[in-house]
């Protein structure tokens, strides 16, 4: 793992603002949240619901522009741009800047596929946007893509609808990574899966990390989850930033009291007479 | 909604309901009757008949001879009936169409748009809507002319803001939907997201309103041509058949009611078609999401013991 920063946010708050005149109303989603994401690792973003984590990647992703502070981040060059430079910093993304070199996935990967479209034709979709061949650099395509994630040729000619859900976030999964991207983002992808398949999943990405050795932003509210995948950990609480560190740190010695709060409500199997108890 | 899923229910053999299939009957009939009317009656629609009037000057009333009687110059009523279908139908399904795509276009493109654009084309699209009408339609006809085409014309740009006001609501929820989100992150333009994704998920409603509003479009056009600003003398519409004989009214009912309930009975029928293809399309729709089957149980069964 390098220690060049992809992404940089310096004290970013977001503020969303809602009606007008008298009924104007402003709700503060992220508030003043310092972050590096580093080449090579994999950060994970844990907080409960509404604490802005989504947004915070929204953010991250060009998607929404931060209210104040600062966004930075720096994408490898596409052969295609002609500059010899490793890597370009863009400062304030929007989304066409980080076009084709930012996968994300999302939390229901049903939506996430257009469900007219089969599988082939939104892997390639992703291929012929990001250059202009259905075969990426190296000539893999959609099957190809696929088979990485587990999933056999046949499903290529699958729809969304046809698939189940463990089946269609490696789908997910497979649509990202075939554009090489400099950062997949992974917003609650696993949070709809049972465990089973969550494992599963898990074992897929850390196999795909090491291969591909991609940057990855893990966002979840399972901190047992995201522990078992992220380097590093930061915790949000009402869109705050209230505690960042190496997972294995985080763990054992937490600094503040909602993570704290956070790993005590990670279950715990322990057996007892007649059964196994939470 | 999927076209191999359209495709496999129309596969199925399932009874129509009453209503719809009554209007189909209705509708294909009348359609049956405009296309095939050289053969279905050997009068012309234009000449009077040798003996289509009374010995007092008068319409005559339907007999054997005369199904639905004569007109005011003694012409085959089942004649201009069923040659006045020709261009009544043909107004209000060339008017709904032209509506339907201009609809779609705007509101599919007002919807994808942003910020002050969006808020432009819209704008533009209710000021539209302010007009009634009617009013806007006789306003357009004095201005380029009564004619059959400039009838279609002129109703489908006076239909076209509600389908485009449909088609924006429906484009807004689409393009919140993530697999629009994730084709933004890879660099779709708006017209690649609008030709490639989101037409697909509009052509339900561009369906329905092909059918539906054809029920309007054929009112609009009886009105335009009754107010003798749609389809000209002396090719026949339905419209026209009543202004014509509307001052026969009181002594010659049939030359009114008769166009009159093919009027009611073609804007019924598609009103009723109209309906049920919603209600399927829509009961299409959410079946995209189907809830897990005992098969995709057993595909997640063999991946937990692949995982195990």
């Amino acid at each position: 793992m390098s220690e060049a920063p992809v992404i940089e946010l310096d004290h970013v708050s977001l503020v969303y603002r809602a009606g007008w005149g008298g009924a104007k109303s402003e709700t503060l989603a992220v508030d003043d949240v310092s972050l590096v994401v580093n080449e090579g690792e994999c950060l994970g973003l844990v907080g409960g619901s509404g604490s802005g984590k989504s947004t915070l990647a929204r953010v991250m992703t060009g998607q929404i522009a931060a209210t104040s502070g600062a966004v930075c981040i720096r994408l490898r060059e596409d052969a295609a741009t002609g500059h010899a430079s490793g890597r370009r910093t863009i400062t304030a993304p929007r989304p066409r800047d980080v076009a084709g070199h930012v996968g994300l996935v999302f939390q229901d990967p049903y939506a996430s596929f257009d469900p007219h479209w089969t599988l082939r034709r939104s892997i390639e979709e992703a291929l012929l946007l990001k250059g202009s061949s259905r075969r990426d650099h190296a000539g893999r395509g959609a099957t190809d893509f696929l088979e990485m994630v587990g999933l056999n040729a046949a499903f290529a000619a699958r729809r969304p609808g046809a698939l189940s859900g463990g089946q269609i976030q490696r789908a997910a999964i497979a649509r990202a990574i075939a554009i090489n991207p400099d950062v997949l983002i992974l917003d609650e992808a696993l949070s709809s899966l049972d465990v089973s398949v969550q494992a599963n999943a898990l074992g897929l990405l850390a196999r795909l990390r090491q291969e591909l050795s991609l940057t990855i932003v893990f966002i979840g509210h399972n901190l047992a989850v995201v522990g078992a995948i992220a380097d590093r950990v930061a915790v949000m609480e009402a869109g705050r930033l209230v505690e960042a560190g190496p997972t294995a740190q985080l763990y054992r010695a937490p600094q503040s009291d909602y993570t704290r709060q956070l790993i005590r409500a990670v279950p715990k199997l322990r057996h007892r007479q007649g059964g196994v108890a939470a | 909604m999927t076209w191999d899923v359209a495709v496999r229910c129309a596969g199925r053999r399932r009874k129509l309901p009453t209503g719809p299939a009554l209007g189909l009957a209705a509708i294909s009939l009348i359609i049956a009757g405009a296309l095939l009317a050289p053969l279905l009656t050997p009068h012309s629609p234009n000449l009077p008949l040798p003996d289509g009037m009374t010995p007092d000057g008068m319409p005559k009333p339907p007999s054997l001879a005369h199904w639905f009687g004569t007109d005011n110059l003694g012409r085959s009523m089942v004649a201009r009936v069923l040659y006045g279908a020709r261009a009544t139908l043909l107004v209000g399904v060339v008017s709904n169409t032209i509506a339907v795509v201009v609809g779609t276009l705007v509101g599919g493109i007002g919807g994808m748009l942003e910020g002050r654009a969006e808020a432009a084309v819209m704008r533009f699209v209710d000021l539209m809507l302010a007009f009634p009408a009617l009013i806007l339609a006789i306003a357009i006809a004095s201005i380029i002319g009564p004619s059959l085409w400039n009838a279609a014309l002129i109703i489908a740009l006076s239909n076209w803001t509600w389908i485009a006001r449909v088609v924006y609501t429906k484009t807004l929820s689409i393009r919140e939907r993530n697999f629009i989100t994730a084709a933004r992150l890879l660099g779709a333009s708006r017209w690649y997201l609008f030709s490639r994704h989101l037409l697909m998920h509009l052509a339900p409603i561009m369906l329905v309103w092909e059918t539906l509003g054809i029920a309007t479009t054929v009112q609009m056009s009886a009105a335009l041509s009754f107010l003798g600003v749609g389809v000209q003398p002396p090719t026949p519409s339905w419209g026209n058949i009543i202004h014509d004989n509307q001052n026969y009214f009181t002594v010659a009912p049939w030359t009114v009611l008769i166009p009159g309930v093919f009027i009611l009975v073609l804007s019924l029928s598609f009103n009723i078609v109209g309906e049920y293809v919603h209600e399927k399309m829509e009961a299409l729709e959410s079946r995209e999401r189907r809830p897990e089957t005992a098969e995709d149980a057993r595909e997640r069964f063999g991946e937990i013991e692949h995982a195990g």
